[in-house]
């Protein structure tokens, strides 16, 4: 029986989780359970079109909860296990969520090296994936988040998966995140967005999520094809521009930052090399989100 | 053991059987697997019908076969370079556990994950290895001069060496077993029956019985319990190869008297037959060297299965972490009189976490 | 006096893979799994070995358009990540 996590209601989600709540993200399957108010929350506003699953196999056992001890009243605190470990140190129990997305990005990282993956979003419109690598501060959650609310298909705000079979891009589809101005950027621009909660004070500033579109996410099956890759960058009152960006570059660039190119030895080599061969490789700057947004339009037009 | 770690370990055995699994089955032996340190080899196990296991699961244990793979080409690699390091070296560099299977392609490899490059070298050539090491860009690793020490003196490594470059984890041994320890070894034998590599004439490994007895020898001292059902999978591997051969069983007995390991391997035959259903001839285990009685057997043994199940949570029996943890004490009880071994545990429990 | 013959070749095992778009090369060492970007006149070089085995050091500046002393630079360079050897 497939149903959607938005078809939940808000007591029926809290006792999911409380158990495990079993859902699907692309390729992967989580079961996740928390007691967090936030979490339920978060995922009931970001994650509503997300398919829920019932039993089989899941691949990431993940739990988000409040830390128990002598700090449990004073300042409180949460942290993140996969399948009974805790990868990182506990966080402020405000960020419950953020902590969330954060382990489940560490979930798929560290372990889903059957795929080469690649910091970067990635975006399609009429058929061609366009990949953005994440150098931070550049402005590329900003884009992401606009070409997200402007008709793109979203496949990944953070993590780039491609199939080492065919090389095409699998989706995730998950949440956009947005950090400190982005916020207040795209609220701007986009009054109709879903936006979660916001976590003040992070390591990461200020941080809150975009919800995907129901569409992004009903498609998340749908694998694509890159033919671009842009790195983009924010310039106060700059026109925006694509300049050449050099392949050798782009390669090095996507190995470099990448989470797993080395893992894979000849095949990591292989399957980035095919990327590169394949894609248009361009800087852009921009200033004004409209103008970025129409450049996007031609390149893939 | 509880029915859910059932599947797990009948898989380790009778690794056709994972074609039948269904993913409820599955979604319990991916996690017991990943937290044994054995998803690689069931993995290696699975590869000739990963076809027939669902795609997901798949997935993971093939993640699992490339990261065991590009290990296995870093040994490679590794190797090349140490035996230019290592050249001047007198008598045999001799390779240990992960390094050895990786390097001379044996049984336990397949899947088979390891962090470091165990090598035992001559006790009088630790200090020119060393040098060689430092002046090819390998640092120690040890915190303070109180880690310092312990390795040193009181153990049989010098702290780990790091490559400043390349990253890799080194040990450098030249003894099996601690300065400090109850037992005593004599790895000068060991030595002189290594056998050097074909392909990489530096470096030996150990003779066939030598493989099984060192393999015991780290499993039951280390007080490593994390990895312990891991190390009973590498000892069963070499086992279920060398043991065909019916002259292999005396020759290993002989051996562990020689060496003064009787005990462990003992154990060693003991509790692979037990859990992992290892083809041991009855007259091995009646009549190896310090096997223990009844009653000492069956405390041992309520003391080593359930730790030998607590790499995860499903699998702990409600004293597994007991156990474990006696068993941490008994390892290093073996390895350090009682007047050293308070205060070197009082001083891990309260040294910060990373 | 002539200084003796250099015979250079692939590093063993190196198993070279490489691209080359606009005038820049990137190759990967299987072995040491490394990658490197490199000029133009480094692949070609590399190629050439790759396709004629092992060459002697003045031919090999002949073949691919160097001269000696930016050869010596070039195979200095190649030597240090493993990717050449010589005889």
């Amino acid at each position: 029986m497939a149903l959607n996590l938005g078809e939940l209601s808000l007591a029926e989600l809290r006792s999911r989780l409380a158990c495990g709540l079993d859902l699907r993200t692309g390729p992967f399957r989580f079961l996740i359970r928390s007691r967090h108010e936030y979490v339920a929350r978060g995922l009931a506003t970001l994650y509503p079109d997300f398919p829920l699953q019932e039993g089989g196999f899941r691949d990431f056992h993940i739990r988000v909860d409040k830390v128990s001890g002598p700090r449990r009243w004073y300042r409180p605190q949460c942290n993140f296990w996969h399948d009974g470990h805790e990868p990182f140190k506990p966080l402020p129990a405000d960020h419950a969520f953020p902590l969330l997305e954060w382990g489940m990005n560490w979930c798929i990282a560290g372990h889903a090296q059957h795929y080469l993956m690649l910091h970067a979003a990635v975006l399609e419109r009429h058929g061609r994936a366009v990949i953005l690598p994440g150098d931070p501060g550049a402005g590329k959650s900003t884009l992401t988040a606009a070409l997200t609310l402007s008709g793109w298909r979203l496949l990944s705000d953070e993590i780039t998966l491609i199939d080492r079979n065919d090389g095409l891009i699998v989706p995730l589809a998950r949440p956009v995140s947005l950090k400190n101005q982005s916020i207040d950027i795209i609220r701007a621009a986009f009054p109709q967005a879903v936006i979660g909660d916001i976590a003040l004070d992070t390591h990461k500033g200020t941080v809150a999520h975009l919800k995907p579109p129901r569409e992004s996410v009903a498609r998340m099956d749908e694998k694509a094809r890159a033919t671009h890759i842009v790195f983009p960058r924010w310039r106060a009152d700059a026109s925006a521009h694509l300049g050449h960006h050099s392949k050798a570059d782009a390669f090095i660039h996507a190995a470099t930052h990448g989470f797993n190119y080395s893992l894979l030895g000849r095949l990591g080599f292989e399957l980035n090399a095919a990327l590169i061969d394949t894609c248009d490789c361009w800087d852009f700057e921009y200033s004004r989100l409209e103008d970025a947004l129409t450049v996007f339009e031609e390149l893939v037009s | 053991m509880r029915p859910a770690c059932g599947a797990f370990l009948h898989a380790l055995r009778e690794p056709a059987v994972m074609a039948g699994f269904d993913t409820q089955i599955w979604d319990h032996v991916i996690r017991q697997a990943r937290a044994a340190g054995l998803l690689g080899r069931l993995g290696a196990l699975a590869s000739g019908f990963s076809e027939r296991l669902p795609e997901a699961v798949w997935r993971h244990l093939e993640a699992a076969l490339t990261l065991a793979e590009q290990q296995r080409r870093a040994v490679h690699w590794e190797l090349g370079q140490l035996s230019r390091t290592l050249a001047s070296i007198e008598g045999p560099v001799v390779l240990l556990k992960g390094a050895a299977y990786a390097a001379a392609d044996l049984p336990p490899a397949a899947g088979r994950i390891f962090t470091d490059i165990d090598l035992l070298v001559p006790q009088a050539q630790l200090g020119t290895a060393e040098l060689a090491l430092r002046l090819d860009g390998w640092f120690t690793s040890a915190h303070d001069a109180y880690d310092l020490r312990y390795y040193r003196e009181w153990m049989h490594e010098l702290p780990p060496m790091r490559h400043i470059r390349r990253q890799t984890l080194l040990d450098l041994h030249h003894n099996i077993l601690p300065e400090t320890s109850r037992r005593k070894t004599q790895p000068a034998l060991i030595l002189a029956a290594a056998l050097p590599l074909a392909e990489f004439p530096r470096f030996s490994i150990p003779e066939p019985a030598d493989q099984v007895l060192h393999s015991a020898t780290h499993l039951f001292h280390e007080g490593e319990w994390q990895h312990g059902l891991r190390d009973l999978a590498d000892i069963d591997a070499l086992l279920r190869a060398y043991g065909a051969d019916a002259a292999f069983w005396p020759r290993l007995l002989a051996r562990a008297a020689t060496l003064n390991l009787g005990r462990p391997l003992y154990y060693a035959l003991r509790y692979a037959r037990h859990l992992l259903r290892t083809p041991i001839p009855e007259e091995a285990i009646a009549t190896c060297p310090e096997r223990s009685g009844s009653v000492s057997g069956a405390v041992m043994d309520a003391l080593f299965l359930p730790a030998f199940a607590s790499a995860h949570a499903e699998c702990r029996a409600a004293f597994s972490g007991i156990a474990s943890f006696l068993l941490y004490v008994r390892s290093h009880w073996l390895r350090m009189p009682v007047h050293l071994l308070i205060p070197h545990l009082l001083r891990k429990a309260f040294k910060p976490v990373e | 006096m002539s200084a003796p013959l250099r015979f250079w070749r692939i590093a063993d095992h190196a198993a070279l893979a490489w691209r080359h778009w606009d005038g820049e090369y990137v190759f990967h060492h299987a072995l040491a799994n490394d990658t490197h970007r490199l000029s133009d006149a480094a692949g070609i070089l590399l190629l050439h070995l790759m396709e004629s085995g092992e060459t002697e050091q003045s031919t090999l500046a002949e073949a691919c358009g160097l001269d000696a002393e930016d050869l010596d630079v070039i195979l200095s360079a190649l030597m240090k990540i493993d990717f050449v050897a010589w005889r």
